[in-house]
């Protein structure tokens, strides 16, 4: 059975672009365009990976990713940024930087 | 109201990249062939020519080379074949001013599968000057969605007007990005990624 995987952005290009590839790839994606439309599938659905922007309205990356642990805990996290500072995060598997490059991120998916 | 009509969308954008969204681009686009003849240009090339004077199917057909003085002619054939046999994107910046506006440029040159460019020409906005001249308490005002935030793209770092939907060239916000910075992607950097994932399979 193929991963299932919730990707969080903001900007719709990016959304659109990531899912189309990971699905080519295999896996089962899910998007969605802020945090709390992101909680409330991550409380109707189980999955393998939350793929998460840093920067959006309201909640940013991070904080998703320690109120997604909340509710799903072996819930894998990357989080894609186009900054070069990053916090220091053990709850994530990785920080991905955007531009993202899709080897990398499958990858990290994979790991 | 400007519509691209002169020439058919190019076969080899048609996957990756939507006429309508090169049309929407305030940026200057012209896709060249492998040769230099000019394939297609969007609406904001033709509104520049009519502008400046000329009519606006100005460039419409033959070679780019030819709008480019003799010293610099050969120079950009050169650099524009290494363009597309190395897949390099090259950027460059330039000053276009007039008598009284002084105006900087930047150009990029795509490569598209070693058979056509896109060469795009951005308008370099100074901050700095929106300061002074239009007395805004916060000079990136109209760069902020409802939620306060810069959408810039994360490829070529240019940042989303949120009224005209532009894509700007701010240098300020490369060298020194607002904390308030969201990253997607442009729809021409879109395209070009997409170009690239498909010669990825």
């Amino acid at each position: 059975m193929s991963q299932r995987i919730l990707i969080v952005d903001d900007d719709k290009n990016t959304c659109i672009a990531l899912a189309s590839i990971l699905r080519e790839e295999g896996f089962t994606v899910d998007m969605c365009h802020d945090a709390q439309r992101a909680l409330a599938l991550l409380g109707a659905a189980s999955y393998d990976v939350l793929l998460t922007d840093f920067v959006m309205p309201g909640m940013n990356g991070l904080e998703l990713v320690r109120a997604a642990k909340e509710l799903q805990g072996s819930l894998r996290c990357v989080v894609m940024s186009g900054r070069r500072t990053r916090d220091n995060a053990p709850e994530l598997v990785a920080w991905i930087d955007k531009p993202v490059d899709v080897d990398q991120l499958i990858s990290q998916i994979k790991a | 109201m400007f519509v691209n009509r002169a020439r058919p969308f190019p076969n080899v954008l048609e996957r990756a990249f939507s006429a309508s969204d090169l049309d929407e681009s305030r940026s200057t686009i012209v896709v060249l062939d492998h040769s230099g003849e000019i394939l297609w240009v969007n609406a904001a090339w033709r509104r520049f020519a009519e502008e400046n004077g000329g009519p606006s199917n100005a460039y419409d057909y033959g070679s780019y080379f030819d709008g480019i003085s003799p010293p610099f002619r050969e120079l950009y054939r050169d650099l524009f074949a290494y363009v597309l046999a190395s897949g390099t994107v090259y950027t460059q910046q330039y000053e276009c001013s007039s008598r009284d506006t002084h105006r900087l440029y930047q150009m990029r040159a795509l490569p598209i599968d070693n058979r056509a460019l896109i060469l795009e020409h951005s308008h370099v906005i100074a901050v700095s000057q929106r300061v002074d001249g239009e007395g805004n308490d916060d000079p990136l005002e109209g760069y902020r969605d409802a939620n306060g935030l810069i959408l810039q793209c994360s490829n070529c770092r240019r940042v989303r007007h949120a009224v005209t939907q532009s894509w700007d060239w701010i240098a300020e916000l490369v060298q020194q990005p607002d904390p308030a910075t969201s990253h997607g992607i442009c729809p021409l950097c879109l395209g070009f990624y997409w170009v690239h994932l498909a010669r990825r399979k």
